[in-house]
C-alpha cells in the first residue's frame, strides 16, 4: 500500500481488510493458542505501559526519595527494602531517579511525537493532495531524513544548536517526520481518487474542505497506529542522545543518562544501568506490541516496514 | 419534439499515455466523436462494454474532466464558459450517482452530513436546523428512515447505501442526474427497487437523466433513448423501440442475444475488445463481427440515418434493417432479428 512512485493511477482498488478477521473468524486449533498468546501480549503491554506513564506522572507524589538529593552515606548500596532498586555513586535512590527520568523522557517522547506527526502529516496529506512542486520538495527533503540515520541527523543538529529540553524535542521530531509524511502521503493518494472526494470537488468544496472534512478524518487512523509505533523509536532515540550526552542534562536524569551513569560502575553497582535499561526496554517493547495492535485493529493493510 | 435538454456534440476524450519499457508517448482515444441530445425530462441510456469509453463521456459532461473538442450544451448553454471553466450555475442543475456506493460515500461522515454537504458547499441553504429539516425530507424521499441520518455508511446495505448517494444528488434540486452504473454493484433484487425509485424521482421532479450501464435490460427499462458505445463510437443510437426491436447494427444485436436468457439463439462474438490504443482499422468493430466483409476492415461507416429516427454505424445497415445481412451469417443474423 506504501506507494513511494508518485504515480496518481485514477482507479485505485480499495484495499481489501485481510487480517482482521483473522482473529475473529474461529481460527484452526494450532492458531488458537498464538491468538491467546497475543492477547496475553497485549494485556501484559497494557499494563507495563499504565504502570509506567503513572509512576512517571506522578513520580513527584509517589516517588520514595528525592531524585536529586545527594547522600553520601549511602553510596552504591544494592536493592534492599529501603532502596528497591538500590542507589548510585551520589546516593541517590535508583526508583525514584528512574521515575523521575521517564517523567522527563515520555514527556519529550510524546511531545516530539506529536509535533513529528502534526508536522509530517500535514505535510504528506497536503503533499499528497496537492502535489507539484510542494509534493516534489517534501518528499526530496523526506528522503533526506531518510537516507541520514536519525542519530547522526540528530547529532549533527544538537551540534548545531546546543542542547536544551527545548531543542531536543525539536531535534527528535526532525528526525521523525518523514515517515509520517510519506505514509499519510500514499494515504491521501489513493483517498483523492475515491468517488466521495470527486463528488465533494463536483459541488464546488473548497481544497480546505476536502483536506479537513474527507481526507484527514480517514487517515487519522494511521495517523494513531504510526504515532503509537513511533513512540518506541522516539524513546530509544532520546535515550542515545542522552546517552551521548547530548539530550537531558544533569542534574536531572532520564533513562539515557542514567544508563551512561552506571557504566563506570558496572562491576560493583550493576543496578545502576540495569535498572533503567529494563525499565526502557520493558516500555519501548510494550509500546511496539499495543502499536501493533492498534495497526490490526485500525489499519489492517498498512505495513509495519518502510 | 420536446427540445433538447442536454446536447452533446463531437465530443472526443484522448489521454497522452506512455506505453511499454521505453516510455514511448501515445494517444489513446477513449471517446471518439459523440453526438447526442436529451429532452427535458427524458432518459437518455450509454449502454457498452468495459472500457467503451461510458464514464469518460459522463466526466466531460459533468466537467470533471477537460473534453479534447467537442462542446455540451445544457439548458441552451455551454457548459464551459468563456474561461475554460465549468458555469456555476449548470454545475449547480446536474449532479452525478457514481457506481460503488462503497467508494462514493466517505466513511467517516454520516449520512445527514453527506446528503447536505452539496447545499452547504454551495450555500444553497444555510442554518443547521433548516440543514436538518432538509435532509429529513430527502430521506422520505428515498425511502430511508430518518435515524439514518445519525448512522454512518458502514451500518448500511449496499441498497441503502445507494438511496443515500441519490438523496445527496438530489438535495441541491438539479435538473438533470448523471447515473453511471447505479445499480451494477448491487444485487438483482435491490437493482429494480433502485431503478423504480429513480423512475420515480424522475416523474416527481422532472428531471433528465444520463444513465450509464452495461447491461442492456436496465438501459431497456429505463431509457426513451439509446447510444450504444464501442471502442468510444456510437455504433447505432436512436429511440429505445427502434434501437432494440429493430437494431440495424450487428454489435447491438450481440448485445441483446448476450442479455436474452435464450440461449440457442446466442450470436457468436469472438475475442476481446481490442485495445483503445491501436484500434482496429475501418469498422471499429469489424474484428469481432460475424457479418464482416472487406469494406468493413478498411472503410470506417459513418452514422447514417435510418426511417424511424436511428441512427447506425454499419455499412450494411440497410441490408439488416430489409432482413438481408450480408455474407455467409444470413441464417444467424435473421434468426437474431427475428426477437
Ligand atoms: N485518466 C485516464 N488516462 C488514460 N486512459 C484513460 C483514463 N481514463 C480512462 N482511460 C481509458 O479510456 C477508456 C474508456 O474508459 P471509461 O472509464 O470511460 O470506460 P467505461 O465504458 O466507463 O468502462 P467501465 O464499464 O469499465 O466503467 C479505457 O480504455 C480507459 O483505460
Ligand atoms: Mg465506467
Amino acid at each position: 500500500m506504501v506507494d513511494e512512485t508518485g504515480e496518481r493511477p485514477r482507479h485505485v482498488d480499495v484495499p481489501v481488510a485481510t487480517g482482521v478477521t483473522d482473529t475473529s473468524v474461529a481460527v484452526k486449533a494450532g492458531q488458537r493458542s498464538t491468538f491467546w498468546l497475543k492477547k496475553l501480549q497485549v494485556g501484559f503491554a497494557l499494563c507495563v505501559v499504565l504502570v509506567v506513564i503513572v509512576a512517571c506522572a506522578l513520580s513527584d507524589v509517589l516517588a520514595p526519595y528525592d531524585p536529586i538529593a545527594i547522600s553520601l552515606g549511602a553510596t552504591l548500596q544494592p536493592p534492599s527494602a529501603e532502596h528497591w532498586l538500590g542507589t548510585d555513586q551520589l546516593g541517590r535512590d535508583i526508583l525514584s531517579r528512574i521515575m523521575k527520568g521517564g517523567q522527563v523522557s515520555l514527556l519529550v517522547a510524546f511531545t516530539a511525537v506529536f509535533l513529528a506527526g502534526v508536522i509530517g502529516g500535514l505535510v504528506g496529506v497536503i503533499a499528497g493532495y496537492v502535489g507539484g512542486v510542494f509534493d516534489a520538495v517534501a518528499m526530496r527533503l523526506a528522503d533526506v531524513q531518510f537516507a541520514l540515520p536519525a542519530v547522526i541527523l540528530a547529532l549533527v543538529l544538537v551540534g548545531a544548536v546546543g542542547s536544551s529540553l527545548f531543542n531536543l524535542v525539536i531535534v527528535l521530531s526532525l528526525a521523525n517526520w518523514a515517515r509520517f509524511a510519506r505514509v499519510l502521503r500514499s494515504e491521501t493518494l489513493s483517498l483523492r481518487e475515491r468517488g466521495f472526494v470527486e463528488l465533494a470537488k463536483l459541488s464546488d468544496a473548497s481544497t480546505t474542505r476536502i483536506v479537513l472534512r474527507h481526507i484527514l478524518p480517514n487517515v487519522m487512523s494511521t495517523f494513531i497506529v504510526l504515532a503509537t509505533l513511533d513512540i518506541g523509536i522516539i524513546i530509544i532515540l532520546e535515550a542515545t542522545l542522552s546517552f551521548l550526552g547530548l539530550g537531558v542534562q544533569p542534574p536531572y536524569p532520564s533513562w539515557g543518562t542514567m544508563i551512561a551513569d552506571g557504566r563506570a560502575f558496572l562491576e560493583q553497582a550493576w543496578w545502576i544501568s540495569i535498572f533503567p535499561g529494563v525499565v526502557l526496554i520493558l516500555t519501548v517493547l510494550s509500546g511496539n506490541i499495543l502499536g501493533d495492535a492498534a495497526r490490526d485493529r485500525l489499519s489492517p493493510t498498512l505495513s509495519t516496514k518502510w | 419534439m420536446t427540445h433538447a435538454f442536454v446536447s452533446v456534440r463531437e465530443l472526443t476524450k484522448e489521454y497522452p499515455v506512455v506505453t511499454g519499457f521505453l516510455g514511448k508517448k501515445a494517444t489513446l482515444t477513449a471517446v471518439s466523436d459523440i453526438s447526442f441530445d436529451i429532452g427535458e425530462g427524458k432518459t437518455f441510456g450509454l449502454v457498452g462494454e468495459s472500457g467503451s469509453g461510458k464514464t469518460t463521456t459522463a466526466r466531460m459532461i459533468l466537467g470533471a474532466e477537460p473534453a479534447t473538442s467537442g462542446s455540451v450544451k445544457i439548458d441552451g448553454k455551454p457548459l464551459m464558459n468563456e474561461k475554460g471553466r465549468v458555469d456555476p450555475v449548470l454545475r449547480r442543475m446536474m449532479q452525478p450517482v457514481l457506481q460503488d456506493p462503497y467508494t462514493s460515500l466517505s466513511p467517516r461522515m454520516c449520512v445527514g452530513h453527506i446528503i447536505d454537504e452539496p447545499l452547504r458547499t454551495q450555500k444553497l441553504l444555510s442554518g443547521e436546523r433548516a440543514l436538518a429539516q432538509r435532509v429529513s425530507e430527502l430521506l422520505d424521499m428515498v425511502g430511508l428512515p430518518q435515524d439514518a441520518a445519525r448512522r454512518y455508511p458502514n451500518e448500511l446495505s449496499g441498497g441503502q447505501r445507494q438511496r443515500v448517494a441519490i438523496a445527496r444528488a438530489i438535495a441541491p434540486k438539479p435538473r438533470f442526474l448523471v447515473l453511471d452504473e447505479p445499480v451494477s454493484a448491487l444485487d438483482v433484487s435491490i437493482q429494480a427497487q433502485i431503478l423504480n425509485l429513480l423512475k420515480d424521482l424522475q416523474s416527481e421532479f422532472k428531471l433528465t437523466y444520463l444513465l450509464i450501464s452495461h447491461d442492456l435490460s436496465v438501459v431497456s427499462f429505463m431509457s426513451d433513448a439509446i447510444g450504444v458505445m464501442y471502442l468510444g463510437r456510437f455504433m447505432e443510437i436512436g429511440p429505445k423501440d427502434e434501437v432494440l426491436r429493430r437494431s440495424s447494427h450487428p454489435y447491438t444485436m450481440i448485445l441483446k442475444s448476450a442479455a436474452s436468457t435464450d440461449e440457442g439463439a446466442a450470436l457468436p462474438i469472438s475475442g476481446e475488445i481490442p485495445s483503445p490504443l491501436s484500434p482496429p482499422s475501418g469498422c471499429p468493430f469489424h474484428t469481432r463481427c460475424p457479418f464482416s466483409q472487406q469494406i468493413c476492415a478498411t472503410t470506417q461507416p459513418e452514422l447514417e440515418a435510418g426511417p424511424a429516427g436511428q441512427f447506425s454505424a454499419c455499412h450494411f445497415a440497410k441490408d439488416i434493417r430489409a432482413g438481408k445481412p450480408a455474407g455467409t451469417c444470413a441464417t444467424l443474423a435473421t434468426g437474431a432479428m427475428g426477437r
